[in-house]
């Protein structure tokens, strides 16, 4: 009887929630009378990083019964699932529900599995029918794929301990190519060991029977039934899942497992938790995702680009495939020029820098976009509130030549309509970004990828004042194999920031236009001599240019005088090496260094000052011209890159690093966030390239599978020739810039402590905390600020939190919240004040002498994504947002203002003072 | 300084009207309230010379105090000295005066003033040479109406009167530097105060330093021969211009070093927002401590040529859009207090004391 009415209570709820057609009821109600003993016979199972049809079927084999489903339209994520003293009814409305999936019992011993949506008799007889006919097809991705492999000869006498070293090579199965960071596990264990740069991999086994099980992002688990008997090699061919499901899952490369790793403070942010996060008018963006890290903040929301460490923006070095970007903000900074539908993977270097990297201080942010698709077209389209996006990628010819384009274009200008000055409703701004990346394999091993990318930005203020600036860049790169053990990458980048700040219609009205144009070239090479190293090495050279510093008036009335300001060029030469090696089980170690030769070079007028006084327009005693091309000054240097990882256990390592860093081009700005035409200036006779040595001990910890992490880390930097800008400089339009410049130091000190739950079937997330402090001074001279002594820089925010919650109702349907608090920077506000010829002159005779407010900022999203639940068919993902929940008035700076007939005022400015809320979609096909 | 034009900018594109700008209350540590600040000039005018020597005060503050019993001398490069003599004016203001022709004003002539303080510390101002005059031909009106954001995020209009001056400029090689003084002087006659015996009523005369955080100034070269038109700043259409109202304008031919101190005051006390502001940072001038060059000095003393024009404007001048009801029938209270149409000496630079030009 209770049996009974369990049934009945089901298809009433079936009937009350879905409207199933009585005729649903009555075809099976009466098999359904019989499935009785079987669906409420009670057991105990465990499911772990299994999709529901493997859960389906393991549950068959426990409690005898069959299930037939369609597993095209089944959810395809991977779950943990578990139950204990449970009938079968009770599994299955516990497992499906939330993936809104139902069951039909069609009889004692068969259970159609299928989505709410598609419950109806027609398709369920059709189930019914192509699960009797055997015409159910599996999609390919869901087997797994199990090979077996016999190296030697069983030996007569079994010895229990003796031990074989296999080695192995893995390799895409479509196109041959090596694939690094794939992780090789060990008897089911969830901890492996990774293929280095080469795809290759060395083990050392227990003589006898194993099972290896392989994975990768983007690739079918392959299952390895291993007979080894001796020594040997072997090749594993991985199979690439299709249709990009791949791109989607959230494992991290290498660089994400940070016990395993040997590199301090390095972080990687999955594409796929930046679309995840909280959005700002619905667009997920790379840049902002980055302020959710330990360690990394920015001025306030609307401020152009990232600090980390309380470092300067201009000190991170920013890259896009390698090519350098010199401004990441599209809009003044709400949105960065990273389009994240075309993003590969973000790494972010904040301790070790590997030695291929130079020329910044303070952390190295490695973007890599993706390749096209080999074998299929396909693309997605999406919209938010502002701005529209596109992708395209597929083979231009199949499994060798890919291409992948990506264009953004917002539509902003419909925003400033809201504005409520006409100012503002006349206002315009808009911004563009696009991609195209052709990819030819051009034998097994080898491949050249060519690229162009362009960006630009506008905003006009009315007929008051306007911004524009843009990247461009151009990339190609060829990567191919130097016999079994190395792989060369040669790479040449040609780029170019432009900016320009203009006032329309004033009487002195203007254009002012700058930026920097590059060129760099690099040849890397990977070496792998044996398994205890990876070596990585090369040669670069990199310029920049400067560009001239150009004022003209837009219209003929205008009294502005046309001035071009020629700026300076210089350009590195690097050499560089690492090697990341192994000591027995416990130690690794990355011995790297980089030797670097600067030249500064002409055509160029230099100044001659007087020995020993200060530099100003006053102390000049001479000038010598240089020609075209000659070298007018050198700097340079070797730095050392150490890091070294010692394992206390499988799940607990410590880590110590040291970097020498050198920084040979600086953004020369008065303000904390800067603006698009702050000028880059490079290092020259008078204005030294910045050292910084830094130090950082690490420690990592992990337990249940990567299920919860904890790291710390705690650092101390020095920084020599920082340029500090003098009292009241010039800094635009000044050929001589050095006069407004002192070299000063800087010390930052810090520890960054950070919990991850990366796992579990409902709560994920993490909680940072970082404490830092950065100070300069100037050094002892006629001319000082704040007397030479120490004084918090700009970016000086002690205490930073970032709190990441995420709720899974499945793994497709989530909401997140996401906490940010940093303690206010400082900022100068005058301390005094003194009447001359009527004016009433505010003081700032000391620097940075007050802080803003903190920052505190709550944030919400709810996601809803199809392209982690459904195979086929065009997918559909939606984001609502709500950004600043708390409305909170968080500040992007302080000024002074004085209205008529009034004394000068603080005022607090926040550029987000209220609840934003969004809505975007996506649609993938 | 914030760079306010590009934070303009951030809000207008944030807006959908989110962003938001508060006024906070600071309660920052004054600095050295020791420092001397020297105020003077020295010029080609008819009238005599002021020199005023202060200390600095907290921020907030409008009041400073004066530095007596200094003695301070100008000297020329021909060998001419000339003593300042300590003064109190009508107003009550104590400052240094130099009699007008006490030392001939000579165009390519240097100058410089000493000043030494009654603890015996010494000043001296870098000697700076005269500049050519310029002329000043004639100076207008241009009344226009200016919105802004108001209270509550309301637009409202300001009637605004612009200044224009228009200057021939000579024909030379170097370039021109000129700077403005520009004031507003209107008349102001009490009403009688209610009561059986009320007090006799006066009439003020108060001057508005219209623009008075605002320095204009501009620097000119190769235009030599033709016609300059520049608005120097805008006044408030307000009670000033009920019964006439005097703007006068002093245009000052001024040196480079002159022109760079008063570009960088300029952008600290009255920021325009734009990329060119100079960043915060203590404003030295061309004084220094001759007995202990450490110690800073803040101020200026300039030597300019100067030249002065002089206009009357009625309430009418301006146009019927731009007329001021009366300020102290009780109906249009434009700006400013009954309790200054009782006493009008609670207006800010009041006096009862006629300008001389006044007719």
């Amino acid at each position: 009887m209770y049996k009974t009415k369990i049934l009945i209570t089901t298809y009433n709820y079936l009937w009350s929630k879905f409207r199933v057609s009585f005729f649903l009821l009555i075809a099976f109600v009466p098999f359904a009378l019989h499935a009785q003993s079987r669906m409420n016979t009670s057991a105990t199972g465990s499911y772990k990083d299994k999709n529901i049809y493997e859960i389906l079927t393991g549950l068959e084999a426990t409690y005898n019964v069959r299930f037939c489903s369609d597993p095209e339209l089944l959810p395809w994520y991977k779950l943990d699932y578990s139950f204990r003293n449970k009938t079968l009814h009770e599994v299955l409305k516990s497992l499906l529900a939330k993936h809104t999936l139902t069951y039909v019992p069609f009889n004692d011993s068969l259970v159609a599995v299928c989505r709410l949506q598609d419950l109806n008799g027609d398709y369920l007889r059709g189930l019914k029918d192509r699960f009797i006919n055997g015409t159910i097809e599996l999609p390919e991705f869901l087997k797994p794929v199990e090979r077996t492999i016999t190296i030697g000869e069983a030996p007569q006498l079994k010895t229990t301990d003796a031990k074989v070293r296999i080695s192995g090579q893995i390799n895409d199965d479509d196109t041959g190519e090596s694939i690094a960071g794939a992780n090789i596990m060990l008897n089911g264990s969830r901890v492996g060991q990774p293929t280095n740069a080469l795809g290759q991999f060395r083990i050392d086994l227990p003589a006898g029977t194993s099972l290896l099980t392989i994975r990768y992002i983007g690739y079918r688990d392959t299952k390895i039934n291993l007979s080894a008997w001796t020594d040997g090699e072997m090749e594993i061919k991985l199979s690439p899942l299709p249709l990009g499901l791949g791109e989607v899952l959230i494992e991290g490369n290498r660089a994400s497992n940070k016990t395993q790793n040997v590199q301090t403070a390095v972080e990687a942010l999955a594409v796929s938790t930046v679309k995840e996060l909280p959005k700002l008018l619905g667009e997920a963006d790379v840049v902002r995702s980055l302020s959710t890290l330990a360690g990394v903040s920015n001025v306030s929301d609307g401020a152009t680009g990232f600090n980390v460490r309380g470092g300067n923006v201009d000190q991170n070095l920013t890259l896009q495939d390698d090519a350098p970007l010199f401004n990441t903000a599209h809009v003044l900074g709400l949105f960065s020029v990273y389009n994240p539908d075309v993003v590969q993977s973000v790494t972010l270097y904040k301790g070790h820098v590997p030695a291929k990297y130079g020329g910044r201080l303070s952390s190295v942010l490695d973007v890599k976009l993706r390749d096209g698709d080999f074998n299929k077209f396909r693309g997605n389209i999406g919209l938010s509130l502002a701005a529209a996006r596109g992708r395209f990628e597929g083979p231009i010819i199949k499994k060798r030549v890919s291409i992948i384009a990506a264009v953004r274009r917002s539509y902003s200008d419909w925003m400033l309509q809201f504005a409520p000055l006409a100012e503002g409703k006349n206002s315009s701004a808009w911004f563009y970004d696009g991609l195209v990346k052709v990819t030819a394999r051009l034998t097994e091993k080898s491949s050249l990828s060519v690229s162009a990318y362009q960006s630009k930005d506008y905003f006009r203020y009315g007929q008051k004042y306007g911004y524009g600036w843009g990247n461009q860049i151009f990339n190609a790169t060829l990567r191919q194999p130097l016999g079994d053990r190395a792989v060369s990458v040669f790479q040449v980048n040609t780029g170019r920031y432009n900016a320009n700040y203009f006032e329309p219609s004033s009487v002195n009205n203007f254009n002012l236009t700058n930026g920097v144009d590059y060129r760099n070239a690099a040849w890397r090479v990977v070496l792998i001599p044996n398994a205890r190293n990876e070596i990585n090495t090369g040669v670069q050279w990199n310029r920049n240019m400067a560009r001239p510093e150009v004022l003209r008036p837009k219209q003929d009335i205008s009294n502005i005088i046309s001035q071009d300001v020629p700026k300076d060029k210089g350009e590195e030469f690097a050499a560089f090496v690492d090697d990341e090696f192994k000591l027995g089980t416990r130690w690794k170690l990355v011995l790297g260094a980089r030797g670097v030769v600067y030249r500064h070079f002409g055509e160029k007028t230099v100044r001659i000052y007087k020995e020993g006084a200060p530099i100003t327009n006053e102390n000049i005693i001479d000038s010598i011209t240089y020609r075209k091309g000659q070298t007018i000054s050198t700097a340079g240097g070797v730095e050392p890159r150490v890091s070294i990882s010692y394992k206390l256990d499988e799940k607990r390592s410590l880590k110590i690093s040291y970097n020498r860093m050198r920084q040979y081009i600086h953004q020369i700005s008065n303000l904390a966030a800067p603006t698009p035409v702050d000028v880059w200036q490079v290092s020259n006779t008078y204005i030294a390239p910045q050292t910084g040595d830094q130090y950082d001990i690490g420690y990592s910890s992990e337990w249940k599978d990567r299920k919860w992490e904890l790291s710390s880390d705690v650092f101390y930097k020095t920084v020599q020739d920082v340029p500090i800008f003098k009292n009241l400089p010039d800094l635009l339009l000044n050929s001589n810039i050095e006069t407004q410049l002192l070299a000063g130091e800087g010390r930052t000190y810090g520890f960054e402590i950070s919990g991850k739950k990366n796992k579990g079937n409902r709560w994920t997330g993490w909680l940072n905390y970082t404490y830092v402090r950065t100070f300069l001074r100037t050094p002892a001279s006629v001319e000082t600020v704040n007397k030479g002594d120490w004084f918090p820089s700009d970016f000086d925010q002690p205490h930073q939190v970032n709190a990441y919650a995420k709720y899974a109702f499945n793994p497709s349907v989530t909401v997140g919240f996401n906490y940010t608090y940093r303690m206010g920077r400082p900022i100068t506000v005058p301390n005094r004040v003194y009447s001359v010829g009527g004016v009433i002159v505010p003081d700032y005779s000391v620097r940075n002498n007050e802080r803003i407010p903190s920052y505190r900022r709550l944030d919400f999203s709810l996601n809803a994504d199809q392209n982690k639940s459904r195979i086929s068919g065009a997918k559909f993902s939606f984001n609502i947002s709500v950004y600043n929940v708390l409305g909170r008035n968080n500040p992007f700076s302080v000024y002074f203002e004085k209205l008529q007939d009034t004394y000068p005022k603080a005022y607090s400015l926040s550029v987000i003072g209220s609840a934003i809320p969004s809505i975007g979609m996506d649609v993938t096909f | 300084m914030i760079k306010l034009k590009y934070i303009i900018a951030l809000i207008a594109l944030s807006t959908l009207g989110i962003g938001c700008i508060s006024e906070i209350q600071l309660d920052t540590e004054p600095g050295d309230l020791t420092t001397l600040v020297v105020d003077g000039d020295f010029t080609n005018s008819k009238s005599e010379h002021r020199l005023f020597l202060s200390r600095p005060n907290k921020y907030g503050v409008s009041k400073f105090e004066h530095v007596p019993n200094a003695k301070i001398s100008i000297n020329d490069d021909a060998g001419n000295k000339a003593n300042y003599i300590e003064t109190l004016s009508p107003e009550l203001i104590s400052y240094y005066q130099l009699a007008a022709n006490a030392l001939p004003a000579v165009p390519g002539r240097s100058y410089f003033i000493e000043i030494a303080l009654e603890d015996g510390t010494m000043y001296r101002s870098v000697p700076q040479v005269m500049p050519i005059f310029v002329p000043l031909d004639t100076v207008r009106l241009n009344p226009r109406f200016v919105p802004r954001l108001g209270n509550g995020g309301i637009v409202v209009e300001d009637r605004l009167a612009f200044v224009e001056i228009q200057t021939p400029l000579p024909t030379v090689s170097d370039p021109i530097y000129l700077r403005w003084d520009a004031n507003c002087v209107y008349f102001f006659p009490e009403l009688p105060l209610p009561g059986p015996l009320p007090p006799p009523t006066k009439k003020c005369y108060v001057t508005d330093f219209f623009n008075d955080q605002f320095v204009p100034l501009i620097e000119l070269s190769n235009q030599g021969g033709s016609t300059f038109k520049y608005e120097i700043g805008n006044k408030f259409v307000d009670k000033a211009f009920e019964k006439g109202a005097y703007f006068n304008v002093i245009q000052r031919s001024v040196t480079e070093e002159s022109f760079n101190y008063w570009k960088k005051l300029s952008k600290v006390s009255n920021p325009e927002g734009t990329v060119f502001d100079a960043p915060p940072g203590t404003l030295l001038g061309n004084i220094s401590n001759v007995s202990n060059p450490d110690i800073g000095v803040l101020g200026f003393f300039e030597v300019s040529s100067v030249d002065t024009f002089r206009i009357k404007v009625f309430n009418n001048t301006l146009g019927s859009d731009f007329t001021v009801g009366i300020h102290c029938d009780g109906f249009d209270y434009y700006r400013g207090s009954d309790q200054e149409c009782f006493d009008c000496l609670r207006l800010r630079n009041s006096t009862i004391v006629q300008p001389h030009y006044w007719r």
